[in-house]
This record gives structure tokens, sequence and C-alpha cells, in this order.
């Protein structure tokens, strides 16, 4: 077909796309294919289709207003330099836009954000993941639940009447909440500090002048010492006679120091001791 | 008793190393030099006598396809084609008896950045008959040139990663471009570029430099230095990731390219990359190796992938370059092309960060056999000292070469990959069965390793 083409433009040629023989006895209004002369081959491609396309074979049984597309004899191959690439200049950055520029050049103002990103959005996520690494590993490592719900003990204020010392256990140990007097506030705050075996004002061991919260373990040998007793109108360790004043300082006997304050802190109507 | 054998063979083979390396710059000390001379109008001469019989003479001009445009797309090359048609004095059967008569022969290329014309000078009258059958001539070389389907991979790598600059562009032209070309582009053209500064007269062999600068002096010595129209403007050296597939099935195989961006003819890289070109190294299916060659990616790809062949390249331009393998392979599996890739790219990778004193050795061993192989000719060795002295503005003796070759170490590669391969933006082209071609994100994601 190619070469039928190719071979001269003097003839008219019948050229179609198909070169299927049409029975003559279909019908009479069956449409003749156009003949098209070679010599005014057409020159875009939609015409170089539209002159092999055989158009209205019309009213026959199975091909009704159907036009048959040929195979386009006039194409021809171009060579690989006539491609021309497309210009994607568009879509391009700015800075990619001087051809005289190296890319590496720009590369870095083009290459900023996507490497801010990485490592800014995969920073904080492996920052976050870290700290949830640590996270879980101390949590693993740290007090059983069981034993942290032990940790602090609260106690109702109203259960202790004024010029009354209870004694409760916290995290193993007694603790002498003592509900003080006016008078035993007077007197606790009016002793010399230089007087003491370990120097402690009043103020420097309560919080609410009020509540006097001690350890209850003797700083000697460790007894558990005896509330309201002793010369002091403290308490008292029956082992080795150490006397505390109403403070839980040492006054009197062989410990060397006051009894230990523990953290604690007021909450409404009650002291939560084993938190600031 | 093995051990000793062992360590008795290692020891042979170090001093027998060491003993080639030695002799070949002994060698090389001893063979010519170039000597390089100036013309007062600026043109540069270039002999090397190596005392044979045979000489190589010629003509090496900055023009080429990267100045041309779309319009005048491949007349350097015609105007090259028309050296061969004769010379204001002599015409082309006087040209080609008197070169018959004392044994000569012409032979002229056109690169992207180069023309060359051995033997003889530019022509001064064109005949229109004379340039029409050149460009029917050009023309059917073109069509021809669609059956080398590797040189249609390169064309469309170069057309795709310096989309938008000169580069682009074929030597081969295109055939519009080739078409509207007359006598007046061809003289515009010579008058635009052979200019003296822009040409190197070289020559190798049996020739004394005094007297070819005489030769030099008496026939180029009347060029001028003005341009009469504009000087020649090599358009861009912008590289661009991206990709050219051209699937015509009918071919029966896969060809494909892919590349990075490479350096300058000058850069201080562009030996290291060579290296590294080397390591990456060729074969086909004619090899005799396979799981025993030297080279790790041969060993792996040779098999299993249906790859056909693979070649390394490292392209260098005036300012910029390409570095990286041609392939052909069955086309018939994504998985296979999809492998073969990769073990390119994990080689490139290693290459960059783990390459070792050892295979860096063999590499440089293999690119001496291939370069000092290639300038035994005196055709390649004036071609050398011409490109030389155009791109650098001097010419490197093969001992100053073989001197930085033997200070390149790992480091020195591994260094330049990372640099120039390592996570860098790739071009890829392929023509035939690329129906199976690999994703170019799934290509360009393995260009890098994960690492902090």
């Amino acid at each position: 077909m190619a070469s039928l083409v190719r071979s001269g433009s003097t003839a008219s040629k019948m050229i179609c796309g198909s070169n299927q023989q049409l029975p003559s006895n279909i019908g009479s209004t069956l449409a003749t294919a156009k003949a098209v002369d070679v010599s005014s081959t057409p020159t875009t491609p939609y015409a170089m289709q539209k002159a092999v396309t055989v158009p209205a074979r019309q009213n026959s049984l199975f091909t009704n207003n159907i036009a048959v597309k040929g195979v386009n004899v006039t194409s021809r191959r171009l060579a690989h330099t006539d491609v021309t690439f497309p210009d994607f200049s568009k879509y391009r950055r700015e800075s990619t836009l001087d051809t005289s520029k190296h890319a590496r050049d720009t590369e870095d103002e083009r290459r900023a954000l996507p490497v801010a990103v990485y490592y800014g959005v995969g920073g904080m996520m492996s920052l976050w993941a870290g700290k949830e690494v640590i996270q879980t590993m101390v949590a693993y490592k740290a007090m059983a639940a069981d034993q942290r719900a032990l940790a602090s003990i609260e106690i109702n204020m109203s259960d202790i009447p004024e010029g009354q010392t209870k004694t409760f256990e916290w995290r193993g140990k007694p603790v002498f909440v003592k509900h003080r007097t006016k008078a035993e506030i007077a007197r606790e705050k009016a002793v010399n500090v230089a007087d003491l075996r370990h120097p402690q004002h009043d103020n420097e061991r309560v919080q609410k002048d009020e509540w006097s919260v001690v350890i209850g373990v003797c700083t000697h040998l460790g007894c558990v010492p005896i509330a309201n007793s002793g010369d002091f109108g403290g308490y008292y360790c029956p082992c080795h006679g150490s006397h505390y004043d109403g403070s839980g300082r040492i006054r009197k006997g062989p410990a060397p120091l006051n009894l230990h304050v523990p953290a604690y802190a007021f909450k409404d109507s009650s002291i939560v001791i084993g938190s600031n | 008793m093995l051990s000793v054998a062992r360590t008795g063979v290692a020891s042979v083979k170090n001093s027998v190393r060491s003993v080639s390396a030695l002799a070949t710059r002994d060698v090389l000390v001893k063979g010519p030099h170039a000597e390089v001379s100036e013309l007062k109008n600026g043109l540069r001469v270039s002999t090397e006598n190596n005392g044979r019989p045979t000489t190589t003479v010629g003509v090496w001009i900055e023009t080429g396809s990267r100045y041309e445009n779309e319009s005048n797309n491949g007349v350097s090359r015609l105007l090259e084609h028309m050296v061969h048609k004769g010379t204001g004095k002599r015409s082309e059967a006087q040209l080609e008896s008197e070169l018959s008569s004392i044994g000569a022969k012409l032979v002229s290329e056109t690169s992207r950045d180069h023309t060359a014309i051995f033997v003889q000078s530019a022509s001064q009258d064109l005949d229109s008959a004379a340039i029409e059958g050149e460009k029917k001539h050009l023309l059917s070389a073109l069509e021809e040139a669609e059956e080398d389907h590797m040189g249609v991979v390169m064309d469309n790598l170069h057309a795709a990663a310096f989309q938008g600059t000169s580069l682009a562009r074929s030597p081969l032209g295109n055939t519009n471009g080739i078409k509207s070309l007359d006598a007046s582009t061809l003289k515009q053209w010579q008058a635009d570029h052979y200019r003296p500064v822009r040409m190197i007269f070289s020559a190798v062999g049996g020739v004394e430099h005094g007297k070819l600068t005489q030769l030099a002096e008496k026939y180029f010595g009347d060029l001028s230095n003005s341009y009469p129209g504009q000087i020649p403007h090599s358009d861009g050296v912008r590289f661009t990731g991206s990709e050219f597939r051209f699937r015509n099935d009918n071919v029966p195989h896969m060809y494909g390219a892919i590349a990075v961006e490479g350096v300058g003819h000058g850069h201080h890289d562009a030996l290291a990359l060579r290296v590294a070109s080397q390591f990456v190294g060729q074969w086909d299916v004619t090899h005799g190796s396979s799981y025993n060659a030297p080279s790790k990616l041969v060993q792996q790809v040779s098999h299993g992938y249906n790859l056909h062949a693979f070649q390394n390249f490292s392209l260098n331009y005036k300012d910029t370059g390409l570095f990286g393998v041609q392939f052909i392979c069955k086309g018939d599996s994504l998985d296979d092309a999809t492998s073969i890739a990769r073990w390119l790219q994990h080689e490139w990778k290693h290459l960059s960060s783990a390459v070792d004193e050892e295979e860096v050795n063999r590499s440089k061993n293999a690119l001496r056999t291939q370069l000092y192989q290639a300038l035994e000719t005196n055709t390649q060795k004036a071609a050398f000292n011409a490109k030389e002295l155009l791109h650098t503005g001097g010419v490197r003796s093969l001992v100053d070469i073989e001197d930085s070759l033997e200070k390149l170490d790992k480091t020195a590669v591994r260094e330049a990959v990372s640099r120039h391969v390592y996570d860098r933006d790739i071009a890829a082209s392929g023509v035939g069965r690329t129906e199976a071609w690999p994703n170019y994100a799934n290509l360009r994601y393995g260009m890098s390793w994960w690492k902090l």
C-alpha cells in the first residue's frame, strides 16, 4: 500500500484502508469509496485519516451508518530527532528556569523544604517515639501500681479533735498527726531555738500551726514513741527514754535528731501525706 | 603448606602489580609529549612527534549541535560533510586524487560540542547541488540511525536530561532542520564558528612542531577573529531528572540507559568518575564470565534477568556530562528490568560508601588498559590533545594522567561518587520493548540508602 503511494503521482488511485472485496449483490445503494487523487496528498494527520476513511455504506443489512476506518497509508515515521521533548517550563520552579545554571547550583533552595519537612516532622516523630519508649521503660521499672496506690494517705481533719494526736500507717511507718491547742502552739513557738539539740524553730516544722505531722520513729534506735506523753507534752520513747515536744523536737534523752517531718499537703478538709 | 603457597602467590601477584605500575609510568615518561604553540591570530597548534611513519593532522573546531537551534539542527554535520565535496582550490575529484596519491585519508566527525576534520581544512565555496546531494545523504543517514537503537537511546537520553538546552539536540540533525539548510546558512555558520580562537590544529605522528607551525601559519594565518555575525553561544547546561520512553514492540529487545549528571572535561572529579565507571564495567552474553566474574555486578545480573549486555559510560562535555550505564535486555518482565536497575544502583551506592582499595585498583587498571590502548593510534591521540586544549586550555601528558590516577584512592572515588551519583536525580531513556520499564519514582528511590 505504501509503495503504491510512493510509486507515482500521475494516476488517480483508489485508496481505502480496507482490502475487503464487497460482493456486488448486497445492494444497489452501496456507496463506493471515493477516489482520492494522490497528487493532492493531504498534509495534516487529520486530513490524512479522513482521506482513507470510507464513509457511509448506508442501508445495508449490518453496517448501517458505519464509517470504515482505514489505515493511514500516508503516515510516515519521523526520525527520533524530530520528536520534540515537551516543554515543562510551566511546571518548573523559578530557580530552574535559567538553563545556563547547573541544576546543582539551585539545588539547596529546591531541596530546603522537603528536607525541612523530612527532618522536622521526622525529627518530631522520632523524639516523640523516643519519649514513649523511655516512658514505657521507666514505667515498667518503676514502683508497682499497688504500691504506688499506698504511696500517700489521706487523713480527714475532722476525725482528729483539738488537743488529740492520732497515729496512721504510711508506707509501713507510723505517722503522728497532732491537732494542737492554742496553748500548745504558743508553747512551742516560744521555745528558744539555741537551747535545742537539733535546733529547728516550730515554723520550720509545720505548715499550719494547728497541725503537726511527724513520722513516729524515734531517731535514736527506731522505736515507736508514745504520743501525748513525756516531759514536754509531745512524745516519749519507752525504749531509752527520749522526750520529744509538741513539735516533735528532741528535748531530752539519747535521740540525736528531731522526729522527721514527712512531705504532706492540705487538701480541702484533709491532709494528704506523701505528696507536696 | 597450603597457606604458604597462598601467601607466595599473593606476594607474586602484588609484586607483578607494582612492577607493572612502575613500568607503565616509565614507558609513559619516555614517550612523546605534546608541544603547544599559538599563532598570532589565536589558532593553537599542538603536535606530538612519536617518530612513526604515519601522521594524523587535523583541525578540531569548537562547534557542533550544542550551538545549533531547532531550525538549523544538523548544520554543523552538513558543513563537516561538505568538506569532502571539495574546496575553493580543489574540486572533489582533485581532492580525492591528491589525497590518494599520497595515500592519505580525509575523515571527519561531528559531536555535540566539536567538529573534527582530519587532514584538510574547511571549504570555501559551496556548490548548492553538492549541498542538496549531501542533505539527501544526511536525511537517509538519519533514517538509518533509527536502526541504531542504542544511538537513539543516547540521543533521547540527552533530549530528556538536557531538555530545554542545546545539549538536547543530536548532531544528526532533524528532518526539517536539514531540509531548510542552504548555502547561506552554511556560510553564516562557517563564518561564526570556524574562527582561529575556536580551532585547534593538532597533529600526532612523525611530524616536527616547527614545520607544522609554519604550515599552520601559511594556511590558517590569514583567518581573522572578527565575527561578522554573532559569537556562538552554547545554550545551557541544566540537567533535569526525567525519562524518555519510546515503546516500539517491533524492536526485539529493551534498549535503555540510566544516567546521572556527570562532570565537565576539566572537572577534578572527572578521572575519579571514570574509575567508578570502570568499576561498574561492561558485559554481554558473549563474555565467558558470569558467576566467576571479578565484578560483583556481572556476578549478579549476568544470569536470571534476561540481560543481554550492559556498558558503562562517563561522557564529559566542556562543562557538564553524563555518567551512567546503557543496557539491552529482553524486556518481557518488569521484575527483571527492575532487578537489573537495582543491582546497578547497588553498585553505585557501594562505590559511594564502601568501595575498597582492591576494587579501586582493579578499576584503575581497567581504565589504564582502556585509556592507553585507545590513545595508541595517532588519530585518537590527536583528538585527545585537541579536546584537552579546547576544553581545558592545556594538554595533560599521559604521565600527568598516570600520576593523578596513581594518587586516586578509595576515598577520592567514594567522595566523587557521593557528590555526583549518590541520591542524585536520574535521567532514563528506553527504546523498544519498554512496557516493562521500571517506574521512575522507584528508580529514583533506589539512588540512596536509608542512613543517618
